[in-house]
């Protein structure tokens, strides 16, 4: 109980609050609706994914893939929605680099990814997370977190497949979970989960996050070792959303909240705005970054062309552009612009996008150079969740 | 349309105006208020289902505005608004003048409070809420809400000392 009269204090707020017009936001609301529905939840069914139990080996193999990539062109479906990736993680080692998978030659040898992790992004989520290898037919729970919409925004899986990370929503605190065993620990409290979802690092030790004691205006951002729970503020301090690594942990980018997005030093040291992205009100503009390639040279992101709505705080793991960091212009992808859902840079420089199709979405894989190596069907179950950056 | 579609449109009409003007005092701007509540309603109506059966939709769709609200995100938006003409309420009843240099005093200094300490005091003083019912809707805890709130006070005492009489404190209040 505060010791001050609230009487005075109310009736001026409420003459304030007086002054905001009634507005009709029905239409507004169902439009919005409308868009998150692209990350709309899709119930994990028992005949598509194995619950739990998943050993860290049986995540991180990395399988052969198909061999003959189907053509580029036309996707055998189409409806979902867009949606994140995530780096292709390598099953035990760390180390980002140019190798995580090796990104096959453009000879038409075999490409392999390894094991993929999505979650439950949509506003009534399932709480699970899944882990899917390229390749094979069946997705695997590898853990159920509290049905939280806080927490369902943050989620990630470290690159190893060992930890999931979140922070929960009522209590700021920042979990993780052991896959291998499923146990469920307390890593920090005063952590952002809205606005810089704690980002893991190639090598898994070490999570990217903003910290605050006292709300998120206060925040800072630094590595937070995961086996001693040691912080280490970053030298410069980012005042943004989203903090995403670039998939060799040379750079990290991050949206400003205003429209822009910037790279800078992993050390949050030589901040830079990509070109030709404006502040909101002025298009294009963005305020979800989806993956940042190695030495920040280019970005995926959801790039507003000023017909949607500016929306809001809440990650948008999906991206309909790639943006060449240093002239601000659009690099060509083998897939049509408005079938793309998410793309993931991989330590190599070359990509995963994910495409949307009817009963099922697909995986290709594409060089750094634009070319199209391998190509897979996703498991239906896996058409409305969203795959997760590390 | 199916019942279901039926009540949410009940939902949003019945209380729109309302959220409306937590959030205009969140965001201190009319369309800032529009988003944020447009944003909290699309997500209320994602789960909509849910929320329906367990009847807790208004209080799930003001959890969601505080979240977003709270987070970094509209921190440069808020304060690009500052400051800006304020249309009359259309139920004045003492002195206009007066009472329109008082919401403008008082939305400059609301916006020269953290996201956080703002939403503690629109949750404690204007929609009158407990500590807990705040600490619980934020998601921080009883602990956080009161530090927050003494933070506000003292910092509006800082920033607008010439509205002093609205911190009256209870002894002096009798």
């Amino acid at each position: 109980m505060n010791d001050f009269a609230p009487g005075p204090l109310h009736d001026a707020l409420a003459d304030l609050a007086e002054t905001a017009q009634p507005v009709d936001l029905r239409d507004r609301a169902l439009r919005t609706s409308r868009r998150l529905a692209v990350r709309r939840s899709v119930t994990v069914t028992a005949a598509a994914v194995v619950l739990l139990g998943v050993t860290a080996a049986g995540v991180g193999q990395v399988l052969p893939q198909r061999t003959a990539p189907h053509t580029p062109a036309a996707s055998d479906s189409a409806t979902p929605e867009p949606q994140p990736s995530s780096p292709a993680p390598e099953p035990t080692t760390p180390e980002p680099s140019a190798s995580s998978t090796p990104a096959a030659s453009e000879s038409g040898a075999t490409v392999t990814v390894g094991p993929l992790y999505y979650g439950d992004l949509s506003p009534d989520p399932s709480g699970f997370v899944v882990s899917w290898l390229p390749g094979d037919t069946q997705s695997k729970a590898i853990a159920k977190l509290p049905v939280d919409f806080a927490v369902t925004f943050n989620v990630n899986v470290s690159p190893d497949g060992r930890w999931v990370s979140y922070v929960r929503g009522d209590t700021s605190a920042l979990h993780l979970v052991d896959v291998r065993t499923g146990r469920d620990r307390v890593l920090r409290e005063h952590v952002d989960g809205q606005c810089a979802e704690p980002a893991w690092s190639s090598d898994s030790r070490r999570l990217l996050v903003s910290v605050s004691a006292d709300g998120s205006a206060n925040a800072r951002q630094g590595l937070i070792d995961v086996t001693t729970g040691a912080f280490t503020p970053l030298a410069t301090a980012i005042q943004g959303c989203h903090l995403t690594w670039a998939a060799d942990g040379a750079a990290i980018g991050y949206a400003d909240g205003n429209g822009k997005i910037f790279v800078a030093k992993p050390d949050g040291s030589g901040q830079r705005a990509v070109p030709g992205i404006n502040n909101f009100g002025t298009p294009p503009y963005s305020g979800h970054l989806e993956s940042v390639s190695p030495q920040g040279r280019q970005i995926a992101l959801w790039l507003s062309d000023g017909t949607t709505p500016v929306g809001d705080v809440s990650r948008g793991l999906y991206s309909n552009a790639v943006i060449d960091t240093r002239t601000g212009q659009k690099v060509k992808l083998p897939v049509p612009d408005s079938r793309l859902l998410q793309a993931l840079f991989r330590g190599d420089g070359s990509m995963v996008l994910r495409v949307k199709g009817d009963q099922h979405n697909q995986l290709v894989i594409v060089s750094a150079d634009g070319a199209e190596l391998n190509r897979w069907d996703e498991p239906a179950a896996l058409k409305n969740l969203t795959m997760l950056t590390s | 349309m199916d019942a279901s579609a039926d009540e949410f449109d009940a939902f949003v009409r019945g209380r729109t105006a309302a959220l409306l003007r937590s959030a205009y005092l969140l965001t201190g701007d009319q369309y800032l208020a529009e988003d944020l509540v447009q944003s909290a309603l699309a997500r209320t109506h994602r789960a909509w289902k849910r929320l329906h059966a367990s009847g807790n939709a208004e209080a799930y769709t003001r959890k969601v505005m505080y979240h977003l609200q709270v987070s970094w995100w509209r921190r440069g938006r808020v304060a690009e608004s500052l400051p800006g003409d304020l249309p009359e309420p259309a139920t004045a009843d003492r002195d206009p003048h007066d009472r329109s240099d008082l919401r403008l005093a008082l939305r400059a200094a609301l916006l020269k409070l953290s996201n956080k300490q703002r939403a503690v005091l629109v949750l404690r003083f204007f929609e009158d809420r407990t500590e807990t019912e705040a600490a619980e809707l934020l998601g921080v805890t009883v602990g956080t809400v009161k530090s927050q709130t003494a933070k506000a006070l003292a910092r509006l005492r800082t920033v607008a000392p010439e509205l002093a009489d609205l911190y009256v404190r209870k002894e002096s209040a009798r």
